[in-house]
């Protein structure tokens, strides 16, 4: 078969090393630091036309290999064959210059991200539609709402004419119907037989656009496959690492008190039961001053769904030596997917940052007594508890 | 009642490989315009081959490098008040100033010209130095958010700086030429030497101009140097005064500044003073080619990192 042996992109054994500043660098030490491996031998191959999307962790490497395969950053080691143009869309808006107007920033951001004059002309038009800024073309684009900023921005990188097009996080910015509207656009690249790398923490938007998926931890390629088994891969990672919080003193935070165990009671909860996630505090430092924590959950789709901060229910709490609490959310009801729990612990200052602390899973059940079309369910952010009580059976009986 | 969400994620996979086996299908070789195990078109290696500059691939940006002169150019003046007039302004004040320090107060004569054209001449091919010098050397660190997100040749981002520099030297000239001409000036043949000694202080300017910028990216005390250094390369400089002026014993330290005659070669071209003795050309034609080597090696070693650095 021709597509077994064609190639779009051939990874092997790619390594990258950073690193780490030393605490306060000097000229004649410049080469010092503590080494930090991003990547650690990544080998992929991928083919023409495939949409691949790369998940993992902050951390795990998924940005690093796109700056190495957009040719940003060296590799330390191994090597990296791209078999076509390529094109890249690392952050929305990359080079846009706040003082020119919409129309020169087209030329601007095309020109950066590699199109030929002649080839932005061409798109011009379908660019501006995309973005629907027509009327502001002749404005400062400082001018211009974030929204249509950020839609000018992708306008421009979508129609780019690459035969591979990478793309990271993107889609993290916009509203809704903008990401629609941009998830339909990369499927429609690789539609035309082009091959679109596709970084994202968005779960929900990778299987929503990817047949394979590769999960990275690490810097290494922990699974490479279908995308719902990539899923549950992923999930495991953020598991093992839950157990290895330990590492808080590169924690932001002055540190009197730091968060040693966060688990949820349960690694599935059911939308309609209480989410119960267990808290472990320990004193590290001699006369902390009282603190309050701040939890905040995040959605699959990276929205702070619910803070949770203890000014609100309970004082502040006084730690002498360790404090095992439990948060119960009992209300509202969560959609089904995976959240994350950010937490914060402030004294007089920040004490302790513990982002991604721990995941957990809600069942994808429904809480409601009927059965409906998705249509039904998939505009809110949670679900509520809620009823449409008869008031007059003389209105709703003519319906019945 | 599970079965709502399964089956919408269902559909949305199967389209998805409905999608994925049209594409396959779709990228047969010719559809793409690669034959079928076509040598890669991008080789990503830990190192490079050594080369002084890529020409290909510059050449491939140069609408890009276009494109960034011409931005250059118009955020210059944008949300100004006088807008080009600045440009204007600009050295005729500096001949101003020179004219009363130098040609009033310390009584410096003209080589038989009014002093205000003599230091303005010499002030038009130092701002074409001083310009790029400063421009090129900063031109990573103010770019390092484009820098850091996307790739491109970054030779472009210095090389840019270029256009809005001859801008500046052709008005220059124009006002020059309105200037003089008022006072009885008629350009001499000479004047046709003028681009290649524009060329040449360019050339030099970027050398060090690219020396800079690639320190600079890792130190940026090199940043705080050059505003106190160029100020002081002038008047080491025979920018307000003629080489034939300095005292025969410090006559030498002139001499090795390629920069004296490049000035005096533009001035020459300009006014027909007495010109550049042979050596003295063939010295900063060479200095300037140099210094262009090691700015460009110096700049190479560091491009491909820079993004790790910034």
């Amino acid at each position: 078969m021709y597509s077994n042996k064609r190639k779009a992109i051939e990874v092997r054994n790619l390594s990258k090393m950073y690193k780490l500043p030393s605490h306060n660098p000097r000229w004649w030490q410049f080469s010092n630091g503590e080494p930090f491996w991003a990547l650690r031998g990544v080998s992929l191959k991928i083919k023409p036309g495939e949409i691949v999307g790369i998940i993992g962790r902050n951390g795990s490497g998924k940005s690093t290999l796109l700056k190495v395969l957009t040719r940003i950053t060296p590799p330390t080691s191994g090597e990296a064959d791209l078999y076509g143009r390529v094109g890249s869309l690392l952050e929305v808006g990359t080079g846009f210059h706040p003082e020119l107007t919409g129309r020169e920033n087209i030329y601007l951001n095309g020109a950066i991200l590699g199109m030929r004059r002649k080839e932005i002309t061409a798109e011009f038009d379908a660019i501006v539609a995309f973005a629907g800024v027509e009327k502001f073309l002749e404005m400062p684009v400082k001018r211009y709402s974030s929204g249509m900023y950020v839609r000018l921005a992708f306008a421009v990188a979508a129609h780019l004419r690459s035969e591979i097009l990478l793309v990271d996080e993107v889609l993290a910015v916009g509203d809704i119907e903008f990401q629609k509207h941009c998830l339909g656009k990369i499927r429609d690249v690789a539609m035309s037989g082009r091959t679109v790398v596709f970084v994202s923490h968005q779960i929900e938007s990778v299987s929503a656009l990817c047949k394979r998926a590769i999960v990275l931890d690490s810097g290494k390629v922990i699974f490479d496959g279908c995308v719902p088994e990539a899923v549950e891969s992923y999930m495991t990672s953020f598991k093992r690492h839950t157990a290895a919080l330990q590492s808080f003193d590169r924690r932001p935070g002055s540190g009197e008190i730091r968060l040693v165990e966060v688990e949820a009671i349960k690694s599935f909860f059911e939308p309609n039961e209480p989410k119960r996630i267990r808290l472990l505090l320990k004193r590290q430092k001699p006369t902390p001053g009282p603190v309050f924590i701040s939890v905040g959950i995040v959605d699959p789709m990276g929205t702070l769904v619910i803070q949770c901060d203890s000014r609100l229910t309970a004082d502040k709490f006084l730690i002498s030596d360790s404090l095992e609490l439990e948060l119960v959310v009992n209300a509202p009801w969560l959609k089904p997917g995976c959240y994350r729990v950010d937490i914060y612990i402030c004294g007089s200052a920040l004490v302790d940052k513990c982002d991604q602390a721990c995941y957990f899973d809600v069942a994808p059940v429904l809480p409601y007594p009927m059965i409906a079309p998705s249509d039904a369910t998939d505009k809110g952010v949670v679900f509520a508890d809620f009823d449409f009580n008869r008031k007059s059976d003389a209105v709703l009986g003519s319906v019945l | 009642m599970k079965a709502t969400r399964d089956e919408k994620r269902g559909t949305v996979l199967e389209e998805n490989m409905e999608a994925i086996e049209l594409e396959v299908s779709m990228a047969e070789p010719g559809v793409l315009g690669l034959p079928d195990l076509a040598p890669p078109m991008l080789k990503i290696r830990p190192t490079r081959p050594w080369a002084l500059l890529e020409a290909a691939e510059l050449w491939a940006y140069r609408d890009l490098l276009w494109t960034l002169a011409l931005r250059d150019l118009k955020l210059r003046y944008r949300q100004t008040a006088l807008g080009v007039l600045w440009v204007v302004f600009q050295p005729v004040a500096g001949a101003g100033i020179f004219s009363i320090v130098f040609g009033w107060v310390a009584g410096l004569s003209g080589s038989g010209h009014p002093y205000f054209i003599y230091s303005l001449a010499g002030l038009l091919a130092w701002n074409t130095f001083q310009s790029t010098l400063s421009k090129s050397s900063v031109s990573l660190i103010s770019q390092g958010a484009l820098v850091s997100k996307v790739y491109f040749p970054r030779l472009l981002l210095p090389f840019s700086s270029v256009l809005s520099t001859l801008v500046d030297f052709v008005i220059g000239v124009i006002v020059f030429v309105i200037i003089s001409g008022m006072n009885g000036w008629r350009p001499g043949l000479s004047i046709v030497q003028i681009p290649f000694w524009i060329m040449l202080s360019l050339t030099f300017a970027m050398g060090g101009g690219l020396l800079a910028a690639s320190l600079m990216a890792r130190f940026r005390d090199i940043q705080h140097v050059l505003p106190m250094l160029i100020p002081f390369m002038m008047y080491a400089t025979p920018v307000a005064y003629g080489i034939s002026g300095v005292p025969a014993s410090i006559h030498w330290l002139f001499e090795y500044n390629p920069m004296s005659w490049i000035v005096e070669g533009v001035r020459a071209s300009f006014l027909g003073t007495e010109g550049v003795t042979m050596w003295g050309g063939i010295y900063s034609v060479v200095a300037s080619l140099v210094a262009l080597c090691v700015g460009l090696l110096s700049f190479r070693r560091m491009e491909r990192s820079i993004a790790d650095v910034l």
